[in-house]
């Protein structure tokens, strides 16, 4: 036991000695964290798949830029800031027709989410062997590695989180109220498109700024996972956002470390990580139930 | 429920109850109701005093919710207009329980903290929740006990006890409820409709409620608006509380 102990504690040691991995342990706690908190919305209003629709768009908005610097033949500034914003502004196309699905009964979120997925990957698989030499920029887009991550990236996702967490705790409560009862909500005069709208929109930037640096598949998990677990909990709302943020900043933590001293893929053991902890919590609530019964 | 449970409510207390004495809440001139440019129902035309409590009864599908929903102003109407002659906030709509998102673990003290929320705009996301008041409202609908259980876990009855308490948070002068013993049991209709009797008769509050022919129901209204199949309405007006419908005679 004391052996382990000590050998963690020098891996950690190690990690946060090295620049590279401080700043790709810290990207994923604080990714964690955000992507913790809104996966309670996400996993709640049942599109878990919005991650998945968000990369391949945001993938196409990256091709799409790097075709754009190659036609023009464009370099410098615009060159490092064309294709995060590509992606970016694709991503915010699939929440402008989320908030749209919203409003129209005949059409779904899934149909919108399904869309969002197979119609920019279809593109994307179209438009880029016209152009090879992007073909690596934008895999990386998609199966972006949480092993190491640029320091812009690291800085867009604090600032991101840092908005998103102090917007949820100025209007917590309505945020909720828009999600749990939304025709009340309106009958009250709370602004829920508008809601809807900040809270798909921050969701979008996340993902897209997450996918980047750490990969889609922690970014899916790190959305969906947590939140599934603290949902599970009888512990009121409040408590259901805290415990899923930190699960979410604990789970990019863990799994950075373990996949770090073990040798494995940092963004595989981060999902997995997460996985257990939604076991875990899943479980704690069905005790808790079954106690209080 | 049956006539003779139905009557137990004591409604004597307003002998000769007459709401048309009272000042005018709500004029309609004309309103078609619907969806996409479709009206479900109207045109309607009709007036509302206070302290009136108004029953909406109708077949499935005739438009009943459709015409609340755009009474409290969810849906703009399709022609037509209405005025309420109170204020927007002090309107506040009950509706029914399947309409709150069961996948959030919300406590009743969550539930009853959204009743707090008004107003428009950033204020609105914004709620100082007072928990004297949120505990009286809870007191009224006797429902304290349970401020800190999952609302899901709570039966239909309950639900509805504590979406009316949360309504009541707002101090309004008009509730308007959807179907509020759809999923009730006898007993929990009898105590919801002896409780409104209650809260509007103490509050002089002017309730308008959606119900499927409640014999319950209509021995605590004084009006009966009933919505036909070709969206025309008839009002019964009652002097002291209306009677059991004639095809409820003999259930």
């Amino acid at each position: 036991m004391i052996e382990f102990v000590i050998q963690t504690w020098t891996i950690l040691v190690e990690i946060l000695t090295e620049p590279w991995s401080r700043e790709a342990i810290l990207t994923s706690t604080v990714a964690g964290l955000c992507l913790g908190l809104l996966g309670v919305y996400v996993v709640s209003r049942r599109m878990v798949f919005i991650s998945a629709a968000l990369t391949q768009s945001a993938a196409l908005g990256v091709a799409l830029a790097f075709i754009a610097l190659g036609f023009f033949g464009w370099t410098g500034v615009v060159m490092d800031i064309l294709p995060p914003v590509g992606g970016i502004v694709l991503s915010f196309v699939v929440v402008a027709a989320l908030l749209y699905a919203e409003e129209i009964p005949r059409l779904s979120r899934d149909a919108v989410l399904g869309i969002g997925f197979i119609v920019p990957m279809a593109l994307v698989f179209l438009l880029l062997p016209m152009f090879p030499h992007e073909l690596h920029e934008v895999e990386a887009v998609i199966n972006g590695v949480a092993v190491m991550v640029e320091p812009v990236d690291m800085y867009a996702i604090a600032a991101v989180t840092l908005l998103v967490v102090a917007v949820q705790v100025y209007g917590f409560r309505g945020f909720v109220f828009a999600s749990l009862d939304p025709l009340v909500a309106r009958s009250q005069g709370v602004p829920v498109r508008a809601i809807n709208g900040v809270l798909f929109g921050a969701v979008a930037l996340m993902t897209a700024l997450a996918t980047r640096a750490l990969g889609p598949l922690p970014t899916f998990g790190l959305t969906v996972l947590p939140a599934i677990g603290a949902l599970g909990l009888n512990v009121g709302l409040k408590w259901v956002f805290v415990l899923s943020a930190v699960g979410g900043a604990g789970c990019g933590f863990v799994g950075y470390v373990l996949a770090y001293g073990v040798d494995w893929s940092v963004g595989a053991t981060q999902t997995l990580v997460a996985a257990a902890l939604a076991i875990l919590l899943r479980l704690a609530g069905a005790i808790h139930r079954r106690v209080i019964r | 429920m049956s006539e003779a449970a139905a009557a137990d409510i004591d409604t004597n207390n307003e002998p000769g109850e007459q709401p048309d004495a009272e000042p005018m809440l709500l004029q309609v001139h004309g309103l078609r109701c619907g969806y996409d440019g479709t009206a479900v129902v109207g045109p309607l035309s009709f007036h509302l005093h206070e302290k009136t409590f108004m029953l909406i009864e109708g077949a499935n599908g005739v438009g009943k919710s459709t015409l609340m929903k755009t009474l409290i102003g969810l849906q703009e109407p399709i022609e037509g207009e209405y005025h309420w002659e109170v204020e927007r906030p002090r309107l506040r709509f009950v509706p029914q329980t399947r309409t709150l998102d069961p996948m959030l673990p919300a406590t009743v003290f969550d539930v009853m903290a959204t009743g707090l929320h008004q107003g428009g705009g950033l204020a609105s996301l914004r709620v100082n929740i007072n928990d004297e008041r949120l505990g009286q409202a809870l007191q009224t609908v006797g429902m304290e006990q349970f401020r800190d259980h999952l609302f899901q876990e709570l039966s239909e009855g309950q639900k509805q006890l504590v979406l009316l308490g949360r309504a009541l948070l707002g101090e309004p002068k008009v509730l308007l409820l959807d179907e509020p013993a759809a999923a009730m049991d006898p007993e929990h209709e009898h105590r919801t409709m002896e409780l409104l009797h209650e809260i509007k008769q103490q509050s002089g509050l002017t309730i308008v409620m959606i119900a499927h022919g409640s014999p319950v129901a209509r021995s605590v209204s004084n009006r009966i608006m009933t919505i036909d199949r070709d969206g025309s309405i008839d009002i019964e007006r009652c002097l002291a509380t209306c009677p059991p419908s004639p095809s409820e005679v003999g259930r």
